[in-house]
């Protein structure tokens, strides 16, 4: 009858139902465990849940990290028959881009190309620069075009196709193709037979860097616009003005040409004087180099010839008295004796100054002999009025569609040309960009172009030659090449190759696969030279001599950038400069004094890195905030600001890096000499820097020493080092505690000649390239965590020395803070040391590692054993060399270093015989080991000894110049012990009696006496 | 009918019947002979273009069996075989019939065979294939540790016991002797606070042992020996490498040229695969349609369907050395000359590959040390003359020319 009596323990369960309370009945919410953060908060969560959320994580991981990963291993399905994985594979290609040429070999790993060397170097050409080096990267730039575009939206070729064609068919108007020179006659061929369709079409040639006063000065002395081939390699009196040939001016295998000549084992070597506002590459090579504003250069040449004219007779200008009277004399003493074995060149883009120095290389016999006329250069052929034509052409509404091809002129050209606005006339906008870059955006339909090393192609660089260019991947993307896209719109049925095919028979008998195996042929060709037209020279002084308003700026071209195509190359942004060493910008340089002038200063910061004032920089009116850099040897009231960046649309390394210095390019001369204010605005810059130190400190770090002392004594400025000890004065080498290693089967050794040594970089891309080096990105480079294998150290002179303070009784504190100041801007000399490890053989970083992580080969190289390091850094402390480099981070797969390492596509790049370091590790050059160990098995499955030269480090291979060379020290026939025999060897730091395998060669300048 | 009994009729039925018996087993031991003549001519000879069965069943040629003897003569037989143009050419109207149906396909001549011997295959043909006896590997159970664990059990039991009857006379003999009982425990710990050397001495042995033990697990953390893991295509290596003699080479030839001795791609298996294309068994000819399935292979009309989207066989990789270690095929098996089974095991009697081999670095360093390097090799030719002095004519192996060094293997 009565109830089942019932307890409550608290007035609520009364109401609720006790046992539906129980929290042990809910479920372990895995599921929102496995939801996205969002969903997990958004879950209540009690104490309890926290727990078991603990518990569940603690045990998933757990369990997750006991089981070792499924790794498969998908082969080919039908394997081309000569790929074997894991063996590379080479092919002869071809570079052409930003008006430079190199002739490629392309190393490929499975089908991936990951490393570019140089393939034929003819005489006067087809050397790799940094720039070449590294555009293997832009390959697997994940910010190519995916797709074509119409209206920025993808779409597909056909619908694209469909489209255009309609559109030629219905214009009325001009269609224009805007590139820059185009040097494949295939496909010069292919728009031929365009325009006979379409007979309103024509071909603007627009290269951002005109060399439009070149061209113009040999119409007129000449009678045909065309660009000389150069040889430095002949010259033996060489005058610059403010030409950086060894960097940008028209062709950058001059390097080779030019250390060519420079070897004084020779007994003799060429004479450089250069004339320069700014201090460049070429400047810093120079034996004499002259501080000397832009504008005055007009009055150096004409006062150079009308002292030559002095002597030779002929007409003067009736120049004035320049500042260097005596030196002018000398070089004209100079340059008369070397008649016919001499060159003038300039880097001026005033049209009269080129026919000026024309001028003077014919009364110097110089054509035919050092200049060709015959053998020419097709490497530029922009004429200024031509885009600023088609630009008014735009505005007045007479073009229907416009397509740009390998140019960028929404970025290149300044803002008071109205190209922007021009081109919104325009109703059709075709751009072939491989990127959206700043013109693609402004375009209606984008139809990428392939990269170079995925496309077919030829290339006619210098009259004469001829080379092809294949393919070295498929396309990764839906990509397609221009010729192919250009024979479709002209309805044309066959496919470019076969279309290259067919055109290479009627330029070459030769065997169409021979030619692709070698990569070039030689044709022949008209060599005649073209007669010097002797008729009076319509020159205005006025136009010649440039007027100044006090400050001028100058606009110069990076090694690294060029002129920006680049920019979102990770390697080449972080490859520092070759003269300031800052890496991720550029800046306004200026000189020491000027600077004072103003008030503006660099200064360090407490973790060394480097820290500018900011100006507000004016030039007819437009005006620009830069940060400055104080660039000792730059000429008073210049200023230098260099092309490249402040890229507004590309990737997110390049992307609004730096300042666009096109916006000052006002009518394509790098000049600007009236309308130049700056003044000093509030903030600052940091900048990333990898070299803080100026000069050596009274050290012998580089050697150096004059050709005249040379000649009396090889061993001039490359005294031997002794030590005073009880036997004597003795060695370093001689004296020793440490037990020798044993040397029997190789002893690899490197040489690197600081006389060939321009300091372009292109080793230190090649490194990255062969040993994967990661890209740590500006923050970390200022924090000296930079990662480069190979640096470069740059050394001005100072004109403080231990003899001077003696003598003027300086104390020490005060001589050595002198003594990093560097020279002034008429005495300074500058010079270039490649530095990489030593692999020294008492190596000081072996004995203190706690972990023999850092170990001796019987081979001569100091190993580092990634898998062996703890971290501990005692190796990097004890390196008097300083090239040991630490992990901090891990660079790759780390969204802090969204760099190539961080995505797969940049990922394809790196080379799998190479390890990519972790965390935590030291590493530091290996001297390419792994090609060491493959040539070894090489000729050991051949069953032959190594031959000298088959081993080729990435730096070796890459420098142009042949600066560096690696062998085997017992080969005693090899390349390498003859340079060590060479009176000019030394170690480096030979006091410390390291003994290392790398071996530098005294730096000889030919300065007059 | 009442049959009748003659002694002499059933004597010559006897006689008959051994004569019989004699000679069907003379004509059966001749025909065997004549059949395993015939066998060994049809493997080396026919194999590769005729299949065993009937007319349909085409290869190259068509099928072989017993409908052949019938459909032609013996004679036209030897004249096709051994030279089966000229019959062609001849006119041979049944001749002509097989060379328009295959395609004007001539077949290879065998000058080189005699009557007999085509009489030998052709009785072999005729007998048909032999029921192929699949030998299944004996997988010998790894019984050898578990012997000499179960011998430990005995021992220690036999020791446990021995013990006990000592503790039990020592009882008895105590009783016996009238001796007060003590508690085993308190007798033991009287027997510890006598003995304090033997307790340490156990336990640091104790101590010792436990870490030894706990090393051991732990060098075996990543070490994966024995791995086995299913593959997509239950490729037998026994079947290929060890049935068939396959050389290693054959599929895995990068091995001699590149640091990867690769996984084979599938047209190295249509080498083969594109006329075998029946297993063993059933499930042995699934196998070989999943590389047709991969390839797009039609095995019926023996050609590859256009358009077809290969898809990839995604196997699975067994040897898995860690980033950090390099490892060069061609050094180890072309420069010195090992053959696979030494590092890889007995692979032609795999069913399953697996791995053999520890892949530790002790494991490597240790054959470096074991292994003398090839003098003969032009390679060391000069440094020899310096090594005989060094070593005083001493073996010469790999690690004493650094083949111990770090960066041999870790770049």
């Amino acid at each position: 009858m009565s109830k089942e009596k019932k307890y409550y323990n608290s007035l609520n369960h009364i109401n609720d139902n006790v046992s539906s309370n129980n929290e042990f009945d809910e479920n372990l919410p895995i599921d929102a465990m496995f939801e996205n953060a969002d969903t997990l908060s958004a879950s209540s969560t009690s104490r309890r849940d926290f727990l078991k959320f603990l518990g569940f994580g603690t045990l998933a991981a757990t369990l997750a990290s006991c089981e070792a990963p499924v790794v498969k291993s998908i082969p080919y399905l039908n394997k081309p028959e000569n790929i074997i994985p894991g063996i590379p594979l080479n092919y002869a290609s071809a570079y052409f881009s930003e008006n430079t040429f190199a002739s490629l070999l392309v190393k490929t790993r499975e089908g991936r190309p990951i490393l570019l060397s140089s393939n034929h170097k003819p005489d006067f050409g087809g050397g790799i620069n940094a720039r070449c080096q590294a555009s293997v990267l832009s390959l697997y730039d994940q910010n190519r075009l995916k797709n074509p575009l119409k209206k920025l939206k993808e779409t597909n070729w056909s619908d694209i196709d469909g489209e255009i064609l309609q559109k030629i068919n219905n214009a009325k108007n001009k269609i224009v193709l805007v590139s820059s020179t185009v040097i494949s006659p295939s496909f010069r061929s292919i728009l031929r037979d365009f325009k006979k369709i379409n007979k309103n079409f024509s071909h603007v040639v627009y290269d951002a860097f005109s060399k439009d006063a070149i061209l113009s000065a040999n119409y007129e002395t000449f009678g045909k616009r065309f660009i000389p081939t150069y040889r430095f390699d002949k010259a033996d009196c060489i005058v610059s003005f403010s030409a950086d040939f060894l960097n940008e001016w028209l062709d950058p295998a001059h390097a080779r040409q030019y250390t060519k000549n420079r070897k004084p084992e020779n007994g003799k070597m060429s004479r450089h004087y250069h004339f320069e506002g700014l201090l460049s590459v070429t400047g810093a090579n120079a034996d004499k180099r002259v501080p000397v504003k832009p504008s005055q250069q007009s009055h150096y040449i004409s006062r150079l010839h009308d002292i030559l004219c002095e002597t030779t007779g002929g007409k003067k200008f009736n120049s004035k008295k320049t500042n260097h009277e005596t030196l002018l004399y000398t070089i004209a003493e100079d340059l008369l004796k070397n008649k016919g074995k001499s060159l003038i060149v300039c880097g001026s883009d005033n049209k009269s100054l080129q026919i000026i120095v024309n001028k003077i290389n014919t009364i110097l016999n110089n054509y035919g002999k050092t200049i060709f006329t015959g053998l020419q250069s097709n490497l530029f052929s922009s004429n200024d009025n031509d885009i600023t034509d088609l630009i008014e052409d735009m505005k007045n509404g007479s073009v229907d569609i416009v397509m740009f091809l390998d140019t960028n002129p929404a970025y290149t050209l300044p803002s008071s040309l109205e190209f922007t606005n021009a081109i919104k006339n325009v109703s059709t906008k075709i751009s072939f960009s491989e990127s959206l870059d700043e013109t693609a955006k402004l375009c209606d339909y984008v139809c990428p172009n392939s990269n170079y090393l995925e496309s077919w192609g030829d290339l006619q660089p210098y009259s004469g030659t001829y080379y092809l260019q294949q393919p070295t991947i498929s396309p990764i993307f839906n990509s397609r090449q221009v010729q192919e896209s250009f024979l479709i719109w002209s309805k044309s049925s066959i496919s470019y190759l076969d279309f290259l095919k067919s055109f290479f028979k009627t330029i070459s008998t030769k065997s169409w696969n021979k030619v692709l195996h070698d990569g070039y042929v030689n044709l022949n060709f008209d060599n005649s030279e073209i007669p010097y037209l002797s008729k009076n020279l319509n020159i205005a002084l006025d136009d010649l001599f440039e007027k100044s308003g006090g400050i001028e700026l100058e606009l110069y071209v990076k090694g690294s950038l060029g002129q920006g195509l680049y920019s979102n190359n990770p390697w080449l942004q972080e490859l520092p400069d070759v003269i300031s060493k800052v890496t991720w910008d550029n800046y306004l340089t200026i000189s020491p004094t000027h600077a004072k002038e103003l008030g503006v200063a660099n200064w360090h910061v407490s973790n060394g890195a480097l820290d500018g004032h900011m100006v507000n920089l004016v030039v007819d009116g437009k005006s620009m905030k830069c940060p400055v850099y104080i660039q000792p040897g730059q000429a008073h009231g210049v200023l230098g600001l260099a092309f490249g960046y402040g890229r507004t649309e590309t990737g997110k390394a390049g992307k609004n890096v730096g300042i666009n210095a096109y916006e000052f390019y006002q009518g394509f001369d790098k000049l600007s000499t009236t309308e130049v204010f700056i003044e000093v605005v509030s903030g600052k810059h940091e900048f990333a820097c990898t070299q803080n130190s100026h000069t050596m400190m009274g050290r012998n770090i580089v050697k150096e020493t004059n050709m005249s002392d040379y000649l009396v004594d090889n061993k001039s400025g490359n005294k031997q080092f002794l030590l005073h000890s009880h036997k004597g004065h003795v060695k370093p080498s001689d004296l020793s505690l440490w037990k020798e290693h044993e040397r029997d089967v190789h002893f690899w050794n490197m040489s690197v000649d600081l006389n060939a040594c321009t300091g372009c970089g292109a080793c230190v891309i090649a490194c990255h390239a062969e040993n994967n080096v990661p890209v740590v990105g500006k923050e970390e480079v200022r924090k000296n965590r930079d990662m480069h294998w190979l640096r470069i150290d740059r050394y001005y002179s100072s004109d403080m020395t231990k003899e001077k303070a003696k003598k003027e009784g300086i104390g020490s504190i005060e001589m050595y803070k002198k003594m990093e100041e560097p020279a002034s801007a008429e005495n300074i000399e500058v010079v270039f040391q490649p530095i990489m490890c030593q692999h020294c053989n008492h190596a000081p970083c072996e004995t203190v590692c706690p972990v023999a992580a850092t170990t001796h080969s019987r081979e001569g190289l100091n190993h580092m054993t990634y898998n062996r390091c703890i971290g501990t850094r005692y190796c990097m402390n004890n390196c008097p060399y300083k090239v040991r480099r630490f992990n901090w981070f891990n660079y790759s797969n780390n969204n802090q270093f969204d760099f190539n390492m961080n995505d797969d596509l940049g990922k394809m790049v790196l080379n799998p015989d190479v390890t990519v370091r972790s965390r935590g590790v030291m590493e530091k050059c290996t001297m390419c080991i792994q090609n060491i160990q493959k040539t070894k098995l090489d000729a050991k499955k051949e069953r032959r000894k190594i031959k000298d030269g088959e081993i080729a480090c990435a730096c070796e291979k890459a420098c142009d110049t042949g600066a560096i060379v690696f062998g085997d020290a017992l080969d005693k026939n090899s390349r390498i012990v003859k340079e060590k025999k060479n009176p000019r060897s030394y170690y480096l730091i030979e006091e410390l009696n390291t003994q290392p395998s790398v071996f530098y060669k005294t730096k000889v300048r030919n300065k007059k006496v | 009918m009442k049959g009748f009994y003659n002694p002499f009729l059933s004597l010559f039925r006897l006689h008959f019947n051994i004569l019989l018996i004699f000679q069907i087993c003379c004509i059966v031991s001749l025909n065997a002979q004549d059949i395993d003549a015939g066998a060994s001519l049809y493997k080396a000879n026919c194999t590769s273009c005729h299949y065993m069965g009937p007319y349909e069943k085409k290869l190259i040629g068509p099928g072989l069996n017993a409908e052949i003897l019938e459909k032609y003569s013996r004679e036209w037989l030897y004249d096709w075989i051994r030279n089966s143009s000229e019959l062609i050419e001849s006119g041979d109207k049944q001749a002509v019939a097989i060379y328009e149906e295959f395609n004007k396909a001539v077949m290879t001549a065998f000058p080189q065979f005699s009557n007999e011997d085509i009489d030998n295959i052709l009785a072999y043909i005729e007998q048909g294939p032999e029921e192929e006896v699949v030998e299944i590997a004996a997988v010998e159970s790894v019984e050898a540790p578990e012997t000499s664990q179960t011998t430990l059990f005995i021992i220690l039991a036999l020791v446990l016991g021995n013990l006990i009857l000592l503790i039990y006379v020592k009882n008895v003999l105590k009783t016996a002797a009238g001796e007060k009982k003590v508690g085993f425990l308190s007798s033991t710990l009287s027997w510890i606070r006598l003995n304090p050397s033997f307790v340490i001495l156990f336990s640091v042995v104790f101590v010792f042992a436990g870490m030894k033990g706990c090393w051991n697990s732990l060098s075996k953390v990543g070490v994966a020996q024995n791995y086995q893991p299913d593959q997509p295509i239950a490729f037998s290596h026994q079947l290929h490498a060890g049935e068939q003699g396959i050389d290693c080479n054959y599929c895995h030839h990068s091995a001699r040229e590149s640091a990867h001795s690769g996984i084979p791609s599938a047209n190295v298996c249509m080498n083969c695969h594109t006329h075998i294309n029946e297993g063993r068994s059933e499930e042995g000819t699934k196998e070989i349609n999943k590389i047709y399935a991969a390839l797009g292979f039609d095995p019926n009309s023996k050609t590859y369907i256009p358009g077809y989207e290969q898809k990839p066989i995604e196997w699975v990789r067994i040897h898995n050395l860690p980033d950090l270690a390099y490892f060069n095929h061609a050094q180890h098996v072309n420069v010195a000359g090992l053959e696979c089974q030494t590092c890889h095991g007995e692979v032609e009697e795999m069913e399953v590959a697996y791995q053999n081999s520890k892949l530790t670095m002790g494991w490597c360093i240790n054959c470096h040390r074991e292994t003398e390097i090839d003098l003969d090799n032009p390679y060391y030719h000069d440094l020899h003359a310096n090594w005989i002095d060094k070593y005083h004519g001493e073996e010469i192996t790999v690690d004493m020319i650094g083949g111990r060094e770090c960066a041999k293997c870790h770049y």
